[in-house]
């Protein structure tokens, strides 16, 4: 836990670079700090390890006053991952990863055995990169060692400035969710500077947005996007925010759970009495319906082919097999380009096993588009399984 | 001043170059009279030794005062020492040598021989060691020092462990140039009376048996070319593996 009171911080030259700043981090959170360049961000992270003596006010990790420890045995117990990465390129990957463990005193098999583990957590090969060097690293590895190191010596708090930055989007977004993953598992308490308003919505739990040494708004990301405390805020945050925060929603919070099916077995006149029910009960013609066989989703069923089939046919004589799936742990902003890329212009949801979880329409992805500019319900009834596309 | 300087000594040079080759002509004689390889080993010996102490105690002055004036709260001494050193090394090395006699005298000290010629060469080699240190040292990457810092280590730990081993090559590589320089400049301890390979090239001179002067002349550049190659292996074998591929 990481807790700021009315901190300041005014630098010898007179520049006044935090001003009144509280905060807290409750254990095993994410806290992003962003903010426009200059904002303080550096500095405020910089105090909490003592890199930059306060003015005023009070910071706690872990309930204790940081002045109260020598700044060595704090910071040796707060992991640190600078902006610039900062590896020693002097040292090899494994002394790198074991230079807190090292100041800590531990014995050289504690710390082999920490740095394999790390690597093995950060997704490198122990046997090739322990004794590597980190000019024989891509960028991206160096990222992951500077993540490894500042978890070296397991400390309950991490500070990290941009672990990150400058690095190619792709990478990025992989590093960002291996860190994510991690974090499940090891729940730490983080503080973690980014420039990158994306980034922020992903990564934090909660995010601090900070201008000119002021804390602007401290919220969750949804609620940062659904309740901007102000214009600045609106702004930083971007005109497409709603898109954002499919980034934030996962398929399963927005799925219908119980769509309607036909079964791959039933009859054309089951099939067809199936959709003339739909119809009745919605208001509004149905195009395709989902087809399964038992639990298991088998593809996409169009109306129109149930038209002069023969009687003793069965639905799995006109399947549309093609349809993409989705899992339900999938980014909405991720299913809404799958949805928009699919002729069906729905996605059926499926576990691992092809077992139908639910279905995702074009429409209730726009109904939560909706919600977030007006922040309330959109008003019109809905209906998930209404289809308007054209015809196939 | 600099310019001058080297004018001079070339001057100098060319001046010797003359008399030698018009010795050939005048004193064929002298020339068959070279010195015994034994002699000049131990010249040589001698030789090596006054460089050697000259460097040691430039070393142990030179490396701790060029690491200590890079340290953020000495910084601001390093102006003042660097254009100290930096004057020890402008002035002719024969100045040098010849200025330490008279203040070995003053100091009533005895003010010929071998002791005022190394507290010369040690002045004289100074300037590139504590240059080198210093430059080594202020030239690692802010971000290390401050990632060091924020993982907890002291700033005796930040020396020792991050920077030391980052500057360690540039370090080596200022007391190899002030080692070669003074295998020459510890040539003119000989008109002290420290003896070395000055005395061949001078009593070469003095009693025109040349080939005694080039004998003396060329121990003494293979010398710097030996010390030089040598303190260059040196330098690799210290610099630690993973700046060398940084730099292939
Ligand atoms: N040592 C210092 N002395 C004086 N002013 C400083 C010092 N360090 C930072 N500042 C000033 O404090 C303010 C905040 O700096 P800080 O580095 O915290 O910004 P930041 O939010 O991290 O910016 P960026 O996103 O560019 O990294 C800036 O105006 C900066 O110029
Ligand atoms: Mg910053």
């Amino acid at each position: 836990m990481i807790e700021l009171e009315n901190v300041i911080k005014v630098f010898p030259d007179g520049t006044e670079a935090v001003k009144d700043l509280s905060l807290k981090v409750p254990r095993g959170e994410i806290c992003v700090l962003i903010g426009p360049s200059g904002c303080g961000k550096t500095t405020s992270m910089k105090m909490i390890n003592r890199l930059i003596p306060i003015t005023s006010g009070k910071i706690y990790v872990n309930g204790q006053d940081i002045q109260t420890f020598n700044p060595q045995d704090l910071r040796r117990n707060i992991g640190y991952a600078i902006q610039q990465v900062g590896l020693f390129p002097h040292m090899t990957v494994r002394e790198n990863i074991e230079v807190v463990p090292k100041l800590l005193g531990w014995s050289k098999q504690e710390r082999l055995k920490r740095a394999r583990e790390l690597l093995d957590m950060v997704g490198m090969d122990p046997d090739t990169y322990l004794d590597r060097h980190p000019s024989e690293l891509s960028g991206g590895q160096q990222q992951r060692i500077g993540v490894a190191r500042c978890l070296g010596a397991d400390p309950p708090n991490l500070l990290m400035d941009e672990p990150f930055g400058a690095i190619d989007p792709i990478t990025r977004e992989k590093l960002q969710d291996e860190f994510l993953r991690i974090q499940d598992e090891i729940q730490k308490t983080i503080i973690f500077v980014t420039h990158d308003i994306d980034e922020a919505l992903k990564m934090g739990d909660r995010i601090a947005l900070m201008s000119e040494g002021e804390l602007i708004q401290y919220s969750t990301p949804p609620e940062l996007l659904a309740n901007p405390a102000n214009d600045f805020v609106r702004d930083f945050v971007g005109a497409d925010r709603a898109l954002k925060e499919l980034r934030l929603l996962r398929v399963e919070e927005v799925m219908n759970p119980t769509p309607p099916t036909v079964d791959a077995n039933d009859s054309f006149q089951v099939a067809r009495e199936k959709f003339e029910r739909e119809d009745q009960q919605t208001g509004r013609l149905r195009r395709y319906m989902l087809v399964v066989e038992g639990d298991h989703f088998r593809g996409w069923v169009d109306r129109h082919d149930l038209d002069g089939q023969p009687e003793d046919g069965h639905v799995r004589d006109v399947i549309i097999k093609s349809a993409a799936t989705a899992g339900p742990d999938m980014s909405m902003n991720q299913a809404m380009a799958t949805v928009l890329s699919n002729a069906i212009g729905n996605l059926a949801i499926t576990d691992e096993q092809n077992r139908l979880l639910g279905l995702l329409t074009f429409n209730s992805i726009r109904r939560v588009m909706a919600q977030s500019y007006t922040g309330e319900e959109a008003a019109e009834p809905t209906d998930d399984d209404t289809l308007e596309t054209e015809e196939l | 001043m600099r310019r001058y300087i080297a004018f001079v000594v070339l001057l100098g040079l060319l001046l010797g170059v003359l008399v030698w080759v018009t010795s050939f002509v005048t004193e064929a004689q002298g020339l068959m009279n070279p010195l015994a390889w034994e002699e000049i080993y131990d010249l040589t010996i001698e030789h090596i030794q006054m460089v050697v102490v000259a460097e040691a105690i430039a070393i142990a002055i030179g490396v701790p005062l060029g690491i200590l004036i890079a340290l953020p709260q000495f910084r601001a001494l390093s102006p003042p020492v660097l254009g100290f050193a930096g004057v020890g090394q402008s002035v002719p090395s024969l100045a040098v040598i010849a200025i330490m006699s008279p203040i070995f005298a003053l100091l009533s000290l005895n003010s010929t021989g071998y002791w005022p010629v190394v507290v010369a060469l040690i002045i004289y080699g100074l300037m590139p060691i504590i240059r080198n240190a210093f430059a080594g040292m202020s030239n690692v990457d802010p971000a290390l020092i401050e990632a060091g810092r924020g993982m907890g280590m002291t700033q005796g730990q930040i020396i020792r462990q991050v920077q030391i081993p980052i500057a360690i090559s540039v370090i080596v590589a200022g007391i190899r140039t002030s080692t070669t320089l003074n295998v020459g400049a510890a040539t003119l301890g000989v008109l002290n009376g420290a003896g070395g390979l000055g005395e061949p090239i001078l009593s070469g001179m003095a009693t025109s048996t040349y080939l005694v002067t080039l004998q003396g002349g060329a121990a003494a550049a293979a010398l710097a070319v030996i010390v030089d190659r040598l303190i260059g292996g040196v330098e690799s074998w210290l610099t630690p593996k993973g700046l060398l591929v940084a730099q292939s």
